[in-house]
């Protein structure tokens, strides 16, 4: 499999009456694409506004990110979600650099918000600690259609608390289906033009043998090719298909400091790394991906089996394995690792401490064999955050007790992506 | 600018009393440095003095607890202590949980720093590593010199209001306190430098030490279960419909009780899960599969228990750390030992 991304650094976001991009500026036809979003009737309105890195701006109630991407010889540029569940990882790829398309907005009925609340300061220590922090980000305030409100409708009925009722989980799909067609429609401003720079992602096998890594990736939250996930048996997939727009975002109701971002799945950091070390270092031999698995013991047991299988099926002699967050989810994720050691395949966790003081454990369940393991921060530490001239996405926040343009103190869970699994993070936590 | 003011505490022996026969010797205060405190004093320098001594007998420190604490607390006080010194205790357990406990109370309830010494395998340290910093000594008093260096300059530090580094670096016992902060490198070139360390057999750090459990002891069996009481306990969220005293979906920061009085099975209707962390559909469609009244009232209608407590008790336990949950199960353990039951069912999701 061999994909060609061709990058096109965005200096600067401007509107205009006409959508292109020149000079590293794009210029963004705000009526045509607010029409564009619309369509549909799914929404009464959609906002869209710019904010730049610097600037004293934050964003609440966010939902997903994403990297304007745009397949140039014909496919779809989000499989599943925008165009038809083709294969991606193959082919030229036109992405926006330094730049994401944001949805932020509120809940519809039966979508609850205890996990719903995601910050992002444009500017100060917040900005420091989220990847969009740095972006230049075309925010997409989605105002969902009088018909998503009505809390009396059979479908509003909330049964499972933690992925919504139906409406509100069609509702964020059809959030995610806007945002991304956006996405699209201003990466394919890029046709025709040439690119600042192409990279080839191809894993040629090394000359000589070297350690064979899987990249064990657990799912929550998230759609592949379009399709949910949950009920999913593990796969195998080409580092490709992550990288060029198969594995998305699908849920708001899920902790923002590692809510599993589109965008950070497109630029997943633990993927680009394993590349860059492709025969030189290692063999980078392909992702795992499984869903985080049912709430029962003798499934987990039988998941973390199934993961581990395919993992000695690949050959692998090592691997790093991402958390998926949640305190089920880590059971497995706990059995996995132990099943790997024990088989001999050293295994490294990339993990957020979710969990309590300075002084806990900070995780639900460890293994005697997870020995290796990399923190993406402790995210019930509390952060102080100056307050913001301007706030897009709301009036009040879900379930913090200030004001959203104030200062704040609030733990890091609270701020979007900010232990995010994919390791694109700089976070962590120290002993003392 | 005055000297900073400190308060060296010390065991009956190293304050030159004597020796085991006088370990009940109760707390006395003393002017100026005594025994290992003269060095102690050299150590401190120019800025600080120890201007008293407060020793007790380790006996009488560990068998009167309160009255120990109370009567040194005074002598702190009275010396006006910026900065309190206790130890090295080296690795004499009495002495160890004598210097924790004389530190712990000084900090919490005159909130002036103490510093203690102690081999790390003093049975005090487990108990007082992470409410207080510990300078590490060797097993022996042959140690004492760099001990009494240690423990000065960490005093000092500490009496500055100087914000302390990480362990190896500052000379003081790991506290098993975590702390996020900024790394220099992303997570996942870390993550990928950390495999390949291992898979060369290299040393390798990991960033996140696993933790020690203790065990629980289960306690004797109830003696006659058809004569016992039983309690229910569900971590899973269960609480009557529209959850009127609005317990937190995820990180819930109370726990509730309500009454089962005559009630035999819980309905759809009438009751919810409201707990953030797992698919509620089952819990909601029939409540009893969470928190299983209509089993209990079946097996008191057989006579196999005696009767199920009227009151039952639910906390979310989505987001809740090991601590939180000690802490909530502590208070629910208190009021259910209060009370005439002989054993509790705790169903957890």
């Amino acid at each position: 499999m061999r994909l060609e991304m061709a990058t096109y650094c965005v200096k600067d976001i401007r509107f205009s009456s006409q959508t292109r991009l020149e000079g590293g500026v794009l210029s963004v036809a705000r009526e045509a694409l607010r029409t564009l979003l619309l369509e549909g009737g799914d929404f009464a309105d959609v906002g869209l506004e710019i904010v730049r890195p610097g600037d004293p701006a934050r964003l609440i109630h966010v939902m997903d990110a994403v990297e304007p991407r745009w397949k140039a010889e014909g496919g779809s540029s989000f499989p599943g979600m925008v165009g038809p569940p083709e294969p991606v990882g193959a082919g030229r790829t036109h992405r926006l650099a330094g730049m994401a398309v944001v949805s932020v907005g509120p809940p519809v009925a039966g979508e609850p918000t205890y996990w719903r609340e995601a910050i992002v300061d444009m500017s100060g220590p917040g900005a420091a600690v989220t990847p969009l922090g740095s972006t230049l980000n075309l925010v997409l305030h989605f105002r969902p259609a009088e018909g998503y409100l009505d809390e009396r409708q059979p479908e509003a009925e909330l049964h499972n608390l933690m992925v919504g009722s139906p409406l509100a989980q069609r509702y964020n799909r059809r959030v995610r289906e806007a945002q991304l067609k956006a996405a699209a429609y201003l990466a394919s401003a890029t046709a025709g033009l040439e690119p600042d720079s192409v990279r080839v992602y191809e894993l040629a096998p090394p000359r000589a043998p070297l350690p064979r890594i899987v990249y064990l990736l657990q799912m929550n939250g998230m759609v592949l090719y379009g399709q949910a996930t949950e009920s999913m048996a593990p796969r195998t997939l080409h580092p490709n298909e992550l990288l060029d727009g198969a594995l998305l975002n699908i849920r708001s109701n899920a902790h923002a400091s590692y809510r599993s971002s589109s965008y950070l799945n497109q630029r997943h950091a633990v993927v680009e790394e394993l590349y860059a070390r492709h025969a030189t270092d290692l063999d980078f031999a392909g992702v795992i991906v499984y869903p985080a698995a049912a709430d029962d013991l003798a499934r987990k047991e039988e998941m973390a089996e199934r993961v581990v299988a395919l993992v000695r099926g690949l050959g692998a002699q090592g691997a790093v394995s991402s958390y998926s967050g949640g305190g089920h989810p880590c059971i497995e994720f706990m059995l996995i690792a132990q099943k790997c050691e024990r088989a001999g395949i050293a295994t490294i966790q990339l993990m957020p401490e979710s969990y309590g003081t300075p002084d806990d454990p900070g995780f639900v369940h460890f293994v005697p064999e997870a020995v290796a393991i990399v923190s993406t921060g402790r995210s019930t530490q509390e952060v102080e955050l100056p307050a913001m001239a301007r706030v897009l996405g709301g009036e009040a926040f879900f379930d913090l007790p200030f004001s959203p343009d104030d200062r704040l103190k609030v733990p890091y869970r609270y701020l979007y992506g900010s232990a995010t699994n994919t390791g694109a993070g700089l976070l962590t936590a120290r002993q003392y | 600018m005055s000297k900073l003011r400190v308060v060296h505490y010390l065991n009956q022996f190293f304050a030159g009393v004597g020796g085991e026969a006088q370990a009940d010797v109760g707390p006395q205060g003393k002017a100026g440095p005594l025994g290992p405190g003269r060095l102690l004093a050299q150590r401190l320098g120019a800025e600080a003095e120890i201007v008293a001594t407060v020793y007790c007998g380790d006996d009488y420190a560990n068998e009167h607890v309160e009255a120990a604490t109370e009567a040194v607390l005074d002598l702190i006080r009275e010396a006006r202590a910026d900065l309190v010194l206790a130890g090295p205790a080296f690795n004499a357990g009495r002495y160890g949980l004598a210097c924790g406990q004389v530190c712990a109370a000084t900090q919490e309830r005159l909130g002036i720093p103490a510093v203690a010494a102690m081999y790390e395998q003093n049975p005090a340290v487990e108990l007082y590593r992470s409410r207080l910093y510990l300078v590490p000594t060797g097993a022996t008093a042959a140690s004492m010199g760099p001990a009494l260096e240690r423990l000065a300059a960490l005093g000092l530090k500490l009496a500055r209001g100087e914000r302390l580094g990480r362990p190896a670096e500052e000379g003081y016992l790991p506290r098993g306190l975590r702390f996020a902060e900024l790394a220099d490198r992303p997570a996942a070139a870390r993550a990928v430098d950390m495999l390949l360390r291992r898979l060369r057999g290299e040393p390798f750090e990991t960033e996140w030490p696993l933790p020690v459990y203790d065990r629980v002891a289960p306690p004797p069996p109830i003696r006659d279960l058809r004569t016992a009481t039983i309690a229910l306990v569900t971590s899973g969220g269960i609480v009557p419909k529209g959850n009127p005293d609005r317990i937190e979906s995820t990180f819930a920061t109370k726990w509730l009780k309500y009454s089962l009085q005559g009630v035999s099975d819980l309905t759809a209707e009438g009751w919810q899960s409201v707990h953030g962390g797992y698919d509620t559909t089952s819990a909601n469609t029939d409540p009893d599969r969470v928190l299983p009244v209509d089993a209990m009232r079946a097996l008191e209608a057989e006579g196999a228990i005696g009767k199920l407590h009227e009151t039952y008790y639910v906390f979310v336990g989505s987001g809740a750390s090991t601590t939180t949950a000690q802490k909530i199960a502590r208070e629910m353990a208190s009021e259910i030992a209060s009370l005439d039951i002989q054993g509790v069912i705790l169903t957890a999701t």
